[in-house]
């Protein structure tokens, strides 16, 4: 078992040499700390670099610039094998000429441990990821959902300083992902293991993650914790990728220490704000959807576009000003509801509201 | 990553056992045909180009080898299929994949001497079915004696490739909408043309540089080059007049090669994922191709059964065609007289293979994985001897190893080298292939689990791998026991081979002789074929595919 460790890249790069002598940006002068015993997830559009990134770490890309350190020691010219990480990979990578047992115990034979030893974490590993019974079967022989379980299983026994996991939940259906999650972290957790998780599910991010890396073509958007990315977006990109945004322009009527007001919809807000802003500016105020409430008779005039119920809650378009806003109600059985065509008023929460630029 | 010191001192290595054995024997035979009295001169391949009869030579290999490869690969295409893709019961399959390596395992000589016994003048054929007599020297008799030698390869390099085609794939297509025959032409064709290509090259190759067939066969009305360059030199003393011929030779086989490395280097497809579904079973094709795969497949191997039966009765009776007492003196005479030829035949082979084998995977792993400078070139360099005719080989050898820093001639290293770097190509070419095959991911994951790059190789490549190893190896052990066309410059009193032994007493006209020494030699062969089959799967006993 080995003790936490931090990993960090400083400026790092990967430019490839793509087909008929293009060359292709993946990861374009990333700088990230990730602490010790942190869980972070990658979060971005396909294609944005963050395999690139994973690979950087793991020793199977040289940077084409910068620096990948973990811990204190700078691993650029380090072969993955003396890596001390774990990862696992998009398309599985499960050896074929061995089966499920095999394939879990590879990694801890190379740490020559005894064969007693080995078969109790391999079983225990087995049991986590729902596994009992499958052990001599070849990768050939399992479904999708339980080969990827197959590959975390061999990168998590191995409890590595640092995990990377490239999407691993993909294949899985939504109870089994849950559980999966829980698992994830517990190990994660109780081993200490610095983690760098990729994924497209946000639920998946938001649940598992101390901190979030939103990335977009090969650059660093936003890092925070969930918390912070979700309501304090660092630029409209991040906004409209994570959760559902409104995305009204609008423009800086006054600054002064406390709140930025702003004008839009026909009538002006004042907003939190940590932008450096010119009276007159323009930018762009992001409303959530559950930032909004329905009233009839004060706020501002808007029309209802459609209305869709969904159980749970009630789904509305509505218009005001020349602009589309959704929004919505979480309790729709609680008060009344509205039919497309309906007038209403909107009124949105202060509190609730971010600009970008 | 980069500057690994074991990879480098392992590139160190393998560019000095190129540069003995390959580049500087070509340099010096590059120096004899280019080279008179110290000038540069191309007197010596204007005269091939100014008499006609060596015209008539260069023209003759190139339709030759081309007809020798399109049948080969298509041949071999057909029982590949057969074997990897129809529903057949097992001795069926078995019988199929069977018959195709009698050729493969015997010395090129055989089947010439059978068919010119079966269809020659006063062939039994004709005889017996009282057709017209027709001459079997020439075009027809050669280009079918070697179709019949070479398809063999084109069967084993086809069947590994269509066996690895992942059968997803192919229920992938049936299930949009396309026919089976579709899915064949759209998914399975286009997934096998590497292979296809690859086949063609190794065919087309092998018939441009055979000089054994041709010296049967072809006779005075179809000369090829290299038996002209052979008769240049054996019969006239004229080294330099040969090795031009062979230069020549050089040429085509070289385009080919440039021609195959473009169209196919480019492709690469993964079949072999680590993202593995249930493999599904077999699909069938339709009744009407199945039984015209199965007719050629059986009038073929009928055919070529037909041959060895000749081959075998004849080294049984007193003589062909004359005097049919049964009597075992042929063989008397083998294991008295060819003794020693038996042995140093053996010994050579047990010799080049391993060495070969290692030689060819190292050559085929670090030219396909590792990024080094050199690369291309090293790779080409490797599988330079192959393309190059086997006569040229033997005459660079001979040149090189005569006189100069390193003397080898009469030794058993140097008939071992030539082996070596001429018949690893097998090796190097499918293990290539092979690892093509294998996605990437499969290593780095190992490697991610803190095995070394070493272990890798030898817990995660090698057993993906060893079918094409195993293939390389067989194909070397064979071709170090039969081939004649390099080795025959370089024997001596003290190191001799059984084929020479055979062509010996063929021009003696001792055809049962010939026919005994042949028969002793395929069945040497085959059973240490099959010890190498046997010796790979009792070391993965497990490797399912
Ligand atoms: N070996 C390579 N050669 C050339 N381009 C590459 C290579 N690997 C990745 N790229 C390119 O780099 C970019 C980033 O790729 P990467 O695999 O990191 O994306 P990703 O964020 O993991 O996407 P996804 O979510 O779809 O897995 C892409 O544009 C991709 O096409
Ligand atoms: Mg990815």
């Amino acid at each position: 078992m080995s003790a936490s460790k931090s990993v960090s890249v400083k400026n790092l790069s990967k430019i490839f040499d793509g087909s008929g002598g293009k060359k292709v940006t993946a990861v374009n002068n990333v700088s990230l700390t990730i602490n010790p015993g942190e869980f972070v997830t990658l979060l971005g559009p396909s294609g944005c670099g963050k395999t690139t990134i994973l690979r950087m770490v793991a020793g199977f890309e040289t940077p084409t610039a910068g620096d990948v350190l973990i811990g204190d020691e700078r691993v650029n010219t380090l072969t993955p094998d003396r890596r001390d990480t774990a990862m696992v990979f998009q398309s599985y990578a499960l050896f074929p000429h061995l089966n499920v047992f095999e394939n879990i115990a590879y990694g801890l034979k190379i740490k020559k441990l005894k064969p007693d030893v080995i078969r109790a974490k391999v079983k225990e590993i087995l049991g986590l990821v729902d596994l009992h019974d499958l052990e001599t079967r070849s990768p050939n022989q399992l479904s999708g959902g339980q080969q990827q379980r197959v590959a975390l299983a061999r990168a998590l026994v191995m409890e590595p300083s640092v995990l990377l996991f490239d999407e691993p939940l993909s294949n899985l259906d939504a109870k089994l992902r849950i559980h999966m999650r829980r698992e994830i972290r517990k190990i994660q957790h109780q081993f200490g293991i610095t983690s760098i998780y990729v994924t497209h599910d946000q639920a998946e991010a938001m649940s598992m993650s101390d901190r979030i890396i939103v990335m977009n073509k090969g650059v660093v958007e936003q890092v925070g914790t969930p918390r912070e990315i979700y309501a304090t977006p660092a630029s409209q990109f991040v906004a409209d990728f994570i959760g559902t945004a409104n995305i009204i322009p609008s423009q800086v009527v006054a600054v002064n220490s406390e709140r930025t007001e702003v004008s839009a919809l026909g009538t002006s807000f004042h907003v939190k704000t940590s932008l450096s802003l010119q009276p007159g500016d323009t930018v762009k105020l992001i409303v959530r959807p559950e930032a909004i409430t329905l009233s009839c008779d004060a706020g501002i005039p808007a029309t209802i576009s459609s209305s869709v119920f969904m159980g749970a809650y009630q789904d509305y378009v509505i218009s005001s000003h020349g602009q589309n806003l959704l929004l919505v109600d979480a309790d729709p059985a609680n008060h009344q509801t509205f039919e497309a065509g309906e007038q209403v008023f909107l009124v949105i929460a202060p509190n609730k509201l971010h600009i970008v630029k | 990553m980069k500057r690994d010191p074991a990879l480098v001192s392992a590139i160190a290595t393998l560019w000095l056992a190129l540069g003995v054995f390959v580049l500087y024997p070509f340099a010096r035979l590059l120096q004899v045909t280019f080279f008179a009295d110290g000038y540069f001169s191309l007197a010596s391949l204007e005269r091939v180009f100014t008499n006609w009869y060596d015209r008539a030579a260069v023209f003759n290999s190139l339709q030759l080898a081309f007809a020798v490869a399109l049948a080969g690969v298509l041949l071999g295409f057909i029982f590949a299929f057969a074997v990897t893709r129809m529903n057949l019961p097992k001795p069926t399959k078995w019988f199929l994949g069977a018959v195709p390596v009698l050729p493969l395992i015997s010395p090129p000589f055989t089947s010439s001497i059978a068919i010119t016994l079966a269809l020659g003048p006063n062939g039994m054929f004709f005889r017996w079915f009282g057709l017209p007599e027709f001459t079997i020297y020439g075009f027809w008799g050669t280009w079918l004696s070697e179709t019949l030698t070479v398809f063999p390869v084109a069967f084993l390099t086809l069947s590994a490739v269509l066996a690895a085609i992942d059968p997803n794939l192919e229920d992938a297509s049936l299930s949009l909408g396309r026919s089976r025959l579709g899915t064949f032409a759209s998914v399975t064709l286009p997934l096998t043309t590497p292979g296809l290509a690859n086949a063609f090259l190794l065919l087309f190759a092998s018939s441009l540089a055979d000089f054994a067939t041709p010296l049967v066969l072809a006779g005075h009305s179809f000369p090829v080059l290299p038996t002209q360059a052979y008769l240049q030199i054996t019969g006239l003393h004229d080294l330099r007049g040969g090795a031009s011929l062979s230069f020549i030779l050089l040429i085509p086989a070289l385009i080919v090669y440039f021609l195959q490395r473009y169209w196919i280097g480019e492709k690469s497809y993964v079949t072999i994922s680590g993202k593995s579904g249930p493999r599904t079973g077999i699909r069938s094709l339709g009744l009407a191709p199945e039984v015209g795969v199965m007719t050629v497949c059986l009038l073929v191997s009928v055919f070529i059964l037909f041959l060895y039966a000749i081959i075998f009765l004849g080294s049984l009776v007193k003589v062909w065609g004359v005097d049919y007492r049964p009597t075992f003196e042929h063989y008397e005479y083998v294991f008295n007289r060819g003794m020693k030829a038996i042995k140093d035949t053996i010994l050579i082979a047990l010799v080049a293979t391993p060495i070969g084998a290692i030689l060819g995977t190292a050559f085929g792993y670090i030219t396909s994985r590792m990024r080094f400078p050199g690369r291309r070139f090293m790779e080409f360099t490797a599988l330079l001897n192959y393309a190059l005719p086997g006569t040229v080989v033997g005459i660079s050898y001979v040149i090189a190893f005569n006189t100069g820093p390193l003397v080898l001639t009469g030794t058993m290293a140097i008939i071992v080298a030539a082996y070596v770097f001429r018949y690893d190509a097998t090796g190097i070419r499918s293990t290539v292939a092979s690892l093509q095959q294998i996605d990437l991911s499969l290593e780095e994951a190992s490697l991610s689990l803190g095995e070394s790059a070493f272990g890798t190789f030898r817990k995660v490549t090698l057993p993906l791998i060893i079918p094409a190893v195993t293939a390389g190896m067989k194909f070397l052990f064979i071709r170090a026991m039969t081939a004649i066309s390099a080795t025959i410059f370089l024997i001596s009193v003290h190191w001799t081979l059984l084929t020479t032994r055979i062509l010996e007493c063929m021009t003696e006209l001792q055809f049962a002789q010939a026919s005994a020494f042949s028969v002793v030699l395929i069945l040497i062969v085959f059973a240490a074929s099959g010890l190498i089959s046997l010796m790979f799967r009792l070391a993965y006993p497990r490797y399912s595919r």
